[in-house]
Parts: C-alpha cells; sequence; structure tokens
C-alpha cells in the first residue's frame, strides 16, 4: 500500500550572516494511512525543521533537498499556491504553543471557521456550525458558547483543542503535531494524546508527532524515527524500539529516561558530552564521539540505515542488539 | 546570623561589550554617529570656530557669500557662518539640558511611582495626566509668558514637557523590573528601599531611559527653534535657529538662503539624533534589529 | 468593562479639575499687576480699580477660583479684554476651524502612515521598506514652519497655484476652503503620519512573525487574508495607543501651523492673546483645549478597550 507520506533524504540547511548550518541531513521515512510515527530527539535534532519543511514553513534562508511524496505532489518542489491549498485541507498543523498559535484578537469560532471558509467555501453561517461540531469532536463542553470566546479565556488544554479543532476541520489525511503536549500539565497531556489517538481512530488520519518525550511516544505511537543531529539513526515500531533498541543513542535515551520498572536502581545515565551542531552534512557517524560501542569502521564510513529484515533500520555499524527471528 | 548581600548581576542590563561594534555595523548608524559627534564638536568649539562674533555688525547687509563671510551676511550686518555655528550651539544647549532636567525630575518621580504604587502612584500620575492635558507648545507658550523669554527659561519649558513622558516610561519598565525575581531576592535579603531603587531597579531602566532621551532630543531641537520662532524663546542677540528663521520670514522672495541654511541645519540635526537613537535602540535590542 | 470605564471617567475628571487650577494659577502668576495690564493705556487709579471690581481681581483667591470655575462651568467666558467681544463668541468661530484643521490632518496621516507602515512591513529588508523607513524619519524631523514656509515658497509664490495665508470658510466655497487647508493639513499631518508609519511597520513585523501568523499560514489562508485581518487587527492595536499619545502634538502643531498659515483657529487665539495680555481669553481656551485633550484621551481610551478584547474581557489594561 503507497504511504501517505513517503521523505527521501530531505536535507535543510540554514545560511544566515555568512555561516550555514546543517539542520536536516537525508532524513527518509515513511508514513503509511492511520499511522501515527513518533519522531523523536533531543532539541535540536532537526525533528520540528524537517516537519516544518514539509509544508513549507520555513523561513527564506533555508535550502531544501530532496523529495517528500504526498499522494501526486512533492510537497519540497511544489509551488506556494499548490502549497496553500494542501495546507489546512489535507495538511494540517497543530504547534506546541497554543497561547502563541492563535490570534488573540478573533474569536475560536472565527478561527476555526476561516479554514472551512477559505477551503471549503463555506458560508459564515455554515463555519460556525462546523466550529461547534469540530469542539464538539476535541471534546470541549459548552460548544457554542465557547465559540464566541477568545483564546485568553481558554485554558491551556482548551487551548490546544482548539488548535487541534482548527487543523482537523477539511478532515486532512495528515497531521503533524509538533511537541503538542509539552508545554501542558502531565495529566491534560493525557486527555490530549487520548484525543488524537481517538481521532486518528475515527478519521483513519495519519500523525507525524513530534517530541523529546518518550512517554509520549511509548504510549501513542505506531512506530518511531530516531533523529540525532539532523539524521534518521533508528526506525522500527514502538515495541522493537523500547525493549531491543539496536542504536547505541536510543539505547543511551532510554537508560536516560526514568521508567517505571525499569532500571530501579542506581542512577539516570546520562549520555556524556553534548550534540554537534553540524556546518556540513557529517561524514562520519555524528554520535560516534559520545558512543560507548565505538569502533574501527565507525572512523571510516557513515553509516546507512540498516534493515536486519524485520523492518527495524538502524544506522550503526554495532548495534546494541540484533534481533534475528528472537 | 548576617549574609552578605552580593550584588546582583542585572538581567536587563545591556551587553557593553560589541555595543560599539553593532551600533557602527549598519551604514546608517556609522553615518548618523558621525554627523551627530561633528555637531556636538560645533557646539562645544562655536567661540573658536566661529570666524566673528554673532553679534558684530558689519555694513555689508544682505551680501552675499565671500572670502570673509564664507555664508554670507544677514539683513542686520551679522555674519551668518558665525549665527550658524552660535545657532547649532544655541540648540544642543537646551536640547541635552532640557532632556537632563527631565531625567532628574522624571526618573526619581517614575521610580517612586512605579515601585510604591497605590496613593504615590495615583498622585503622581495624575499630575503627570494633568501636564499632558497641556499641548506642550501651549504649555511652553503659557511659561514663556510667566517666566519671561529667555534661553533658559525655554529649557525649563520644554524639561517641564518631556517630565511626564518620562515619568510613564520609568514608571512602566519600574512595575515590570519590581516583579522580577532578583529584585524579590535583594526584599528577602532585607535590602533598604533606597538600595533597592537606585542599585536594583535603576539600572534596569537605563535602556528606556536611553531610548526615551534619543527621542526627546530632537523634539527638543525642533521645539527650541519653534519657540525662539514665535519670539518666545532666546533673545537677540543670542542666536538661535528659530529666531534665524523668523528673522528670514521678510526675505523669502529676495534672499532664500537666510532661511534655508538654518531649516536645513535644524532638520540634519533633528534627523541625525533621530537615525542615531533608532541605531542605538537596534543595537541596544537586537531582537528588534531591522532583518 | 463598566467599572474600567467608570475609573477612566473620573481619572479624567479629576484630571480636567487640576489643570483648572493649573490655568487659574498660571494666568495670576504672570509678573504685573493683572488689573494693571488689563487697564491698558488707561492708567488712572479709577480705572484700575473699576476693572479690578470687573474682574473680581479685589475679592480672595479662593472666591476668585470658584467664581472662576462656576464660569467655566456655565460657558459664561467673559469678554475679550482687548476686542471685548465675548470670548465664547471668539472660541466658538476658531474652533471650527482648528477641528476642521486637525480632521483633515488626521485622515491624511491615518491613510499615508498606516498604509505606508503596512507597504514598509510586508516588503522589509526590501528597499521600498527601506526607503519608507527613511521617509518617515524625514518627517519627524522637520519642523513644522519650516516646511509649511517651504511648502509656500514652492506652492504659493513659485507656483502659485494655492493662497499662502488666510482662511475661507466652508460656507462659502467648498473648494477655496480645501484649497486655503490643503496645505496646512498636509504640514500638520507630516509628524503624525511618521509616528504612524513607523509604529506601524514595526507592530505588522511582530505580528508577522508571531506563531499565530505561522498558524495562518499552516491553514492555507490567503496572503490578503493573513496581513489585513490577522497582523493588521493586533497592529492596530499598539497603532492606536500610540496615536492617541501624539494627538497633543497635533495641537501644538496646529498653534505653529495657523501663525505660519494665518489661519484664525484656536492655536492663534491662544497665541495672539498671550501677546496681548488678553487674559480673561487665555483663561478660557487654555481650559478649553485642556477639556479637548482630556476628552480626546478619554475617547482613545474607549476605542482601545473596544478594539482589544483582553482588556474588555479583563477588565484591566494590559
Amino acid at each position: 500500500m503507497t504511504p501517505v507520506l513517503d521523505v527521501q533524504d530531505l536535507s535543510v540547511t540554514f545560511s544566515t550572516e555568512g555561516r550555514t548550518t546543517c539542520a536536516v541531513d537525508e532524513l527518509s521515512y515513511q508514513l503509511s494511512e492511520g499511522e501515527i510515527l513518533g519522531m523523536v530527539g533531543e532539541s535540536g535534532c532537526g525533528k520540528s525543521v524537517s516537519a516544518m519543511a514539509l509544508v513549507g514553513l520555513l523561513p527564506t534562508s533555508a535550502q531544501i533537498a530532496g523529495v517528500a511524496q504526498f499522494g501526486p505532489d512533492d510537497l519540497l518542489n511544489a509551488d506556494s499556491a499548490r502549497l496553500a491549498e494542501l495546507r489546512g485541507r489535507d495538511i494540517a498543523v497543530v504547534f506546541q504553543d497554543s497561547m502563541g498559535s492563535l490570534n488573540p484578537v478573533l474569536t475560536v469560532g472565527r478561527q476555526i471557521g476561516e479554514v472551512v471558509r477559505r477551503h471549503q467555501g463555506a458560508s459564515r453561517g455554515e463555519a460556525r456550525e462546523r466550529a461547534r461540531e469540530l469542539l464538539e469532536l476535541v471534546e470541549i463542553p459548552a460548544a457554542a458558547r465557547r465559540l464566541r470566546e477568545y483564546p485568553h479565556q481558554l485554558s491551556g488544554g482548551m487551548r490546544q483543542r482548539v488548535a487541534i479543532a482548527m487543523a482537523l476541520a477539511c478532515r486532512p489525511r495528515l497531521l503533524i503535531a509538533d511537541e503538542p503536549t509539552t508545554a501542558l500539565d502531565v495529566t491534560v497531556q493525557a486527555g490530549i494524546m487520548d484525543l488524537l489517538r481517538g481521532l486518528r481512530d475515527q478519521l483513519s488520519m495519519s500523525i507525524l508527532l513530534i517530541t523529546h518525550d518518550l512517554g509520549v511516544v511509548a504510549d501513542s505511537a505506531d512506530r518511531v524515527v530516531v533523529m540525532y543531529a539532523g539524521r534518521n539513526v533508528e526506525t522500527a515500531g514502538v515495541r522493537e524500539i523500547f525493549h531491543a533498541p539496536q542504536h547505541p543513542y536510543t539505547a543511551g535515551l532510554l537508560g536516560a529516561a526514568p521508567f517505571p520498572g525499569a532500571r530501579a536502581s542506581g542512577r539516570l545515565q546520562e549520555i556524556p558530552g553534548t550534540v554537534p551542531t553540524l556546518i556540513e552534512p557529517a561524514r562520519l557517524c555524528s554520535f560516534a564521539p559520545r558512543c560507548g560501542n565505538h569502533g574501527a569502521r565507525c572512523d571510516a564510513e557513515l553509516p546507512a540505515l540498516l534493515d536486519d529484515d524485520s523492518g527495524h533500520l538502524a544506522a550503526c555499524w554495532y548495534p546494541v542488539s540484533t534481533r534475528r527471528g528472537a | 546570623m548576617t549574609t552578605s548581600v552580593p550584588v546582583v548581576q542585572m538581567a536587563a542590563v545591556p551587553v557593553r561589550s560589541g555595543l560599539w561594534r553593532r551600533l557602527l555595523r549598519s551604514p546608517v548608524g556609522g553615518v548618523s554617529a558621525i554627523v551627530c559627534a561633528f555637531l556636538a564638536l560645533v557646539a562645544i568649539t562655536a567661540p573658536l570656530l566661529a570666524p566673528f562674533d554673532p553679534a558684530r555688525t558689519f555694513s555689508q547687509l544682505l551680501a552675499g557669500p565671500s572670502w570673509s563671510h564664507v555664508l554670507g551676511i544677514d539683513d542686520l550686518g551679522r555674519d551668518e557662518m558665525s549665527r550658524l555655528v552660535y545657532g547649532i550651539r544655541s540648540s544642543l544647549e537646551v536640547g541635552i539640558l532640557s532632556v537632563l532636567l527631565s531625567g532628574a525630575v522624571g526618573v526619581p518621580l517614575g521610580l517612586i511611582a512605579g515601585f510604591y504604587g497605590r496613593w504615590v502612584d495615583t498622585i503622581v500620575s495624575r499630575l503627570t495626566d494633568t501636564v499632558l492635558a497641556f499641548p506642550a507648545l501651549i504649555l511652553a507658550v503659557g511659561m514663556a509668558a510667566i517666566l519671561g523669554p529667555s534661553l533658559f527659561n525655554v529649557t525649563i519649558a520644554l524639561a517641564i514637557g518631556f517630565v511626564p513622558t518620562m515619568v510613564r516610561v520609568i514608571r512602566g519598565e519600574t512595575l515590570v523590573l519590581r516583579d522580577r525575581d532578583f529584585v524579590r531576592a535583594a526584599i528577602a535579603n532585607g535590602v533598604s528601599d533606597r538600595v533597592l531603587l537606585f542599585r536594583h531597579i535603576l539600572p534596569g531602566t537605563v535602556p528606556a531611559l536611553i531610548v526615551q532621551a534619543t527621542v526627546a532630543l530632537p523634539a527638543a531641537i525642533i521645539g527650541e527653534a519653534g519657540l525662539s520662532f514665535l519670539g518666545l524663546g532666546v533673545q537677540p542677540p543670542t542666536p538661535s535657529l528659530g529666531v534665524m528663521l523668523a528673522d528670514a520670514q521678510q526675505f523669502y522672495t529676495t534672499k532664500p538662503i537666510l532661511a534655508i541654511l538654518p531649516g536645513a541645519a535644524i532638520v540634519i540635526a533633528a534627523l541625525a539624533f533621530n537615525l542615531f537613537g533608532d541605531a542605538l535602540r537596534d543595537a541596544l535590542d537586537p531582537r528588534r534589529a531591522r532583518r | 468593562m463598566g467599572r474600567l470605564l467608570l475609573r477612566r471617567a473620573g481619572e479624567s475628571l479629576v484630571t480636567l479639575f487640576l489643570a483648572s487650577i493649573v490655568v487659574f494659577v498660571g494666568v495670576r502668576a504672570i509678573p504685573g499687576d493683572l488689573a494693571n495690564t488689563l487697564a491698558g493705556e488707561q492708567q488712572d487709579p479709577a480705572t484700575i480699580a473699576a476693572i479690578r471690581h470687573q474682574y473680581g481681581l479685589d475679592q480672595n483667591v479662593l472666591l476668585q477660583y470658584f467664581h472662576y470655575l462656576r464660569q467655566m462651568l456655565g460657558g459664561n467666558f467673559g469678554t475679550s479684554a482687548t476686542t471685548g467681544i465675548s470670548i465664547g463668541q471668539n472660541i466658538l468661530s476658531a474652533l471650527p476651524i482648528t477641528l476642521e484643521l486637525a480632521l483633515l490632518s488626521i485622515v491624511i496621516a491615518t491613510i499615508f502612515g498606516i498604509g505606508t507602515g503596512i507597504v514598509a512591513a510586508v516588503r522589509r529588508g526590501r528597499p521600498s521598506g527601506w526607503l519608507a523607513n527613511v521617509l518617515a524619519l524625514l518627517g519627524m524631523s522637520i519642523p513644522h514652519f519650516w516646511f509649511g514656509v517651504v511648502l509656500i515658497l514652492v506652492f504659493a509664490i513659485a507656483f502659485p497655484i494655492l493662497p499662502s495665508s488666510g482662511f475661507v470658510p466652508l460656507g462659502t466655497s467648498i473648494g477655496g476652503n480645501l484649497e486655503s487647508m490643503i496645505m496646512p493639513a498636509i504640514v500638520l499631518a507630516t509628524g503624525l503620519a511618521a509616528v504612524l508609519m513607523r509604529q506601524t511597520r514595526s507592530s505588522m513585523v511582530e505580528a508577522l512573525e508571531s506563531g499565530y501568523v505561522r498558524t495562518a499560514q499552516a491553514k492555507g489562508l490567503s496572503w490578503a487574508n493573513i496581513v489585513f485581518v490577522h497582523a493588521l487587527r493586533n497592529s492596530l492595536i499598539t497603532v492606536t495607543t500610540i496615536a492617541g499619545l501624539q494627538l497633543g502634538g497635533l495641537i501644538s502643531g496646529a498653534v505653529i501651523v495657523e501663525q505660519v498659515f494665518v489661519l484664525p483657529g484656536i492655536g492663534k487665539l491662544t497665541v495672539d492673546s498671550v501677546f496681548a495680555r488678553d487674559y480673561p481669553t487665555v483663561q478660557a481656551v487654555a481650559l478649553i483645549i485642556a477639556l479637548g485633550y482630556i476628552a480626546v484621551n478619554f475617547l482613545v481610551d474607549l476605542i482601545y478597550m473596544v478594539i482589544d478584547p483582553r482588556i474588555r474581557l479583563r477588565g484591566a489594561i494590559a
């Protein structure tokens, strides 16, 4: 079955004031219909940048290469008119900061309604009705009244639900959720993630879930892409990632995260060193200097994503565990 | 148990290092800085720079430029160049002094209004509102009528006009800084109000203060010129750019240069300080730098 | 919002009251015996005493003040010391002129200032944006009286299209009226337009780089929608506040512009009466101006409350 989104060798470089930064380096992955793909990595690993590249929301100083096949369109090479059509209708985005991403001087109803009016030519009344439906879909009580309210009158969790409602207005095939729960309290987080999963089931929507929170990924993702310094270092189903990570970085991340039951004794293990900022695309594995599995081949060749025949991909010459039919 | 209170590093104080570099990086900032410096130099060295005493009269009334009188002679026989130089000096004197005066009054008022709040704030706010209720020029006209026209009184009038804005700006900054953690820490450490205000909060208001000063200075230059133009400012024989403009009114068609020179001087001075203020603002807050 | 409005109204009244005291004290602070000056040429003791009585100058100061207040509140402004005409009459004939001037200037300044501000923001980084900024700075640096003079030189003397001075009332000829007002209005508008342009540009840039504009783009909204509905609505809040603060400058400017172009408005009335030592007029006019300014400020606050829902609903000026 053709994936909803097929990204191949996506690279993003920024050049500002004479300096170049390579933010994303030959990133490739696929997203199937109705799948939740979790994209994890530390801050600055390029996950948000890669997502913004898909919808053309990067600043003009960004140079983008590669292909992102979304149906008949290559998102990275589409013209701005086509992108504007797709945005909001077929691809939608939910951002991290709901207060910052909602216009403070327009009512909630207006902001949701304008998506429908733009893409489906709805009238004011139709748009309002649709907005009300959407608010109910995202489980906001007293939807009709909420339509007339302004963002600052809502709590953080409700605002994020409004942002989700805005995103769903035209039943997009792909939802990009960029750190949707990071700014929320833990209990509110759970509610939002439940909502997203429920919506995925209801609408057969694919979700690209970007987060640095492994707990969120464990709960909600079907598959996971692990990013480090702009590259995809491991891709696998969520269970495999957590039970048998192959890339030393993934293993390190899991070791560094507090999981109930796992490693009950001892300190949380840090990964020594810091994430490098790349000036040019990496020629060798960027993680090597910090890696416990560092070997001779790491100094000679950049590892490509290697498949262990079970669909579990890892970019490493000396992976942590190798699953062979186990 | 006593603990010595370390002087807290202000988070709100601008980063000095690199300030000059950033300032001079843009061509606009650099050029305006040079022009401002040049004007200041002219003002300071006026007695040396001016070829003649500006009040001294010559017999060749309304003469054109010549070797001894580079910019010509005006209708009363005075050397234009000398008058222009001293005029610039008057303008800058009044400008800087009025801004300094408004700061001397406005900053303490703003600090206590913002810091103590409640009835102190109410009183200060009502007072500033009252002053603001009178358009600046009307106020100045009134003051000139009461105090009599002179350079000094113009300075006072302008200063009074600037005080309310200064108070508002400083009060605003104080309100913001008052809630910052470093102030709360200092209070918890038992620091006296006076130390708190002057050593902790005041430095944080400096960027806004500088911005306000750079906006007020060109306004003062224009204001003094305007008042002198109306006859309420400096009195002869002290030259002022505004007076020169007023005197030149009769000669628009015959000898327009008498009007053009002082006018151009005012515009250049105001523009240079405005541009410099802009560049200074951008250098102080890199977030606001134009992309 | 009602409570906030009431509070602001109360503050305005207090300010007005204080302003009246300032005017009252100010006029009496002018050096020289008031009665003497008002007597003018007839310096004999009898006349002076009569004048002193006529203007109530022989009464207790506080009584004088209350008398003054009562006069002002009742609209009885007395008669001009120099012309003998009712001051109220003078004001009534001068006020519309200044109001028309101010209105024209505001319209010109708004259209031009906000318009160029939007252009400068949308085209920032490009030469046209930079040019707009320089124009704005120039507008802020040119003194009214000089600019007015230059315009007169060009459009009235060099190419005689417009009158160099004088005023033609609306009633007499609309064309003539506009001819006499257009140059003064443009001169007065420059300062305000410059400030509006810079503030619009700055607020629009901030809005265009904000999170909600990014969301709007992610929703696929049209460029026009984003600029005019999303960004502009937010920018107008700050722009209105700043504009409100500038209105005082408008009246100051009007004083000079009316002098240069010889328009018999309130500004000229004030200056003339100060120079002519016509204190009853000064007392009345100064207070009227203060009243006008306070009222306008109150109005601006009102508009501000209407535009920004955060203030309307929370009841606090952010």
